[in-house]
């Protein structure tokens, strides 16, 4: 809590975190805060934070936010990166062009699991699928 | 995207493979995991997730070594990346214990396997115009700490209460010659000498140390050592690792000197005589008095012999007060460091490592995590992903 150095000047940031802020634009900065306020809100209410409150629970709460906020960003991501993918691909074994879906697909993250849904194709030929956007074929 | 058709992201597939190999077993990785990384993973599950990746990594070694060996000649040396003042290459063998492969549940056929590995080393160092260091360190003269280095040094010469794990506290003022080492990589392998001698010259030349201004190539009295350096590492000094000849020395003495305190006093003159550059003279006392022992002291003679013979063929790479002062290392410290490393995760009485390319997988995975050049994270980094099947759900942890 080295940061906060005067109440009545309000929060002050570490010097990692004030960095960690300045990568985003000041709106990404803004929505961040603002969901910081509403998740404090949704959790205690008006009365704030309780007094017998510790740190270990305060830092649980902001982990499983940063998490979700991940899982969003990896999620919308993807989503988007899925559109270099629309229209037929050719089949990595036989080369015979398929026309791409959309795929659901669980992944372990640094963040937690998280939802995929990337570009699938099904070859009838090799009567198999494949993912176009793993980029190479693995041996 | 460059992902495979597992359930982890290449990251997470980072930290499984960092934790399976860095701590001691998979069952220690699974739990540290879980605690640290919020990764569930099964121990099993860890075991094949490195394994594939060791796997991997030795498939991407052989592929630059087979690039090297097929490189048009002459080979034009790569600069190094950071100007190198001194490249050692350090080369010594250890142990695990392997069993047979898809031989079923449990141990069979155990035995012990050797492997082998090498240091690359950027080394900071200087010339002096005489030699920096001409007395034997104090370390060598004193019975306690040789008895760590020596096999034979009798247990009553030792003190109990000795804390072996602190370095002996030296009065000497000679500020310290040694070269430094600054940067490392390795390799380690079950493969023979001569693959791994072709993988070794392929590693140096990645590093660009065959262009580096001063070059030293360390070993034991290990004969395929010398005939890598020979091979693959010619314009590199050979140097024999101070420490293996006094093993000899020492063997060579109590067979001469059946009294202890004499010995050791023998071994002690010996010891500064190597030092100091004096093989030579030590090859004559050794042939006098192997004429003078006894025939029927067959067994003395052939402790005197074996000794002889080793300085006979290793003296050529025993000139250590020019090594000093041209600022090369003497001692291969630095490959013994290595090997305590691999062998933390490898090596112990309850580990077998299937006897084939999945067991040395370890020992590339290990390798890797141990060079400074951060390897195994930008490998899998860079990985090729797989545009087949992807799993729908993550692994389920089986860990206790």
């Amino acid at each position: 809590m080295g940061g906060i150095h005067n109440f009545q000047e309000g929060r002050k940031m570490s010097k990692d975190a004030r960095n960690g802020r300045q990568k985003w634009s000041p709106a990404v900065a803004e929505k961040v805060k603002e969901l910081a306020e509403l998740i404090t809100m949704e959790q205690f209410g008006e009365e704030g934070v309780p007094e017998e409150f510790t740190f270990s629970e305060i830092e649980e709460i902001g982990h499983q936010v940063g998490q979700m906020t991940a899982a969003e960003v990896d999620h919308t991501l993807v989503d988007n990166h899925r559109q270099h993918f629309v229209g037929e691909h050719p089949c990595p074994g036989c080369g015979r062009l398929s026309m791409c879906r959309a795929a659901a697909r669980d992944l372990a993250t640094r963040d937690g699991p998280v939802v995929l849904t990337e570009a699938a194709c099904y070859c009838p030929d090799c009567r198999r699928a494949f993912f176009p956007s793993a980029g190479s074929v693995e041996a | 995207m460059k992902l495979d058709g597992r359930g982890y992201s290449p990251l997470v597939l980072e930290q499984i493979v960092t934790a399976g190999g860095a701590v001691k077993s998979y069952e220690v990785a699974s739990v540290l995991l879980k605690t640290l990384a919020e990764v569930e993973v099964s121990p099993r599950h860890l075991n094949n997730l490195t394994c594939m990746v060791g796997e991997e990594l030795a498939t991407q070694t052989e592929q630059r070594t087979e690039a090297y060996r097929n490189a048009p000649l002459p080979r034009q040396p790569n600069q190094p990346e950071t100007p190198m003042e001194l490249a050692t290459v350090a080369c010594d063998g250890g142990r695990m214990q392997t069993r047979l492969a898809e031989a079923g549940p449990g141990v069979h056929d155990a035995h012990w396997r050797e492997t082998k590995n090498a240091g690359f080393f950027r080394m900071k160092t200087q010339s002096y115009e005489v030699d920096p260091h001409p007395q034997l360190p104090r370390c060598f003269a004193s019975r306690e700490h040789m008895s760590h280095l020596l096999a034979g040094v009798p247990e009553e010469m030792v003190p109990e209460e000795m804390d072996f794990t602190q370095p002996i506290p030296s009065s000497d003022p000679t500020p310290d010659w040694r070269p430094q080492s600054l940067f490392r990589t390795c390799l380690s392998s079950l493969s023979d000498s001569e693959s791994f001698g072709l993988m070794m010259a392929a590693e140096a030349d990645a590093r660009g140390m065959f262009a580096a201004r001063r070059r030293a190539y360390l070993g034991d009295g290990q004969a395929y050592n010398w005939t890598i350096q020979r091979k693959h590492f010619p314009t590199f000094e050979p140097i024999v690792d101070f420490i293996h000849p006094l093993e000899y020395l020492y063997e060579a003495s109590r067979a001469i000197h059946l009294q202890e305190d004499a010995a050791w006093n023998v071994f002690q003159a010996w010891a500064e005589k190597t030092w100091q550059g004096g093989v030579d003279v030590i090859v004559t006392e050794l042939r006098e008095t192997l004429a003078e022992l006894p025939e029927q002291e067959q067994e003395r003679r052939d402790a005197v012999t074996t000794t002889l013979t080793y300085l006979e063929n290793n003296r050529t790479r025993m000139d250590y007060p020019r090594y000093r002062r041209e600022g090369l290392p003497v001692s291969s410290a630095l490959i013994e460091s290595l090997i305590k490393e691999i062998n933390y995760r490898v090596k112990g009485t309850e580990k077998f490592w299937n006897d084939n390319e999945r067991g040395a997988a370890i020992l590339h995975v290990r390798a890797a995590l141990l060079s400074h050049d951060d390897r195994l994270a930008k490998y899998l980094r860079q990985r090729p992903g797989s545009p087949y099947a992807r799993t729908r759900k993550p692994p389920v942890s089986t860990a206790a």
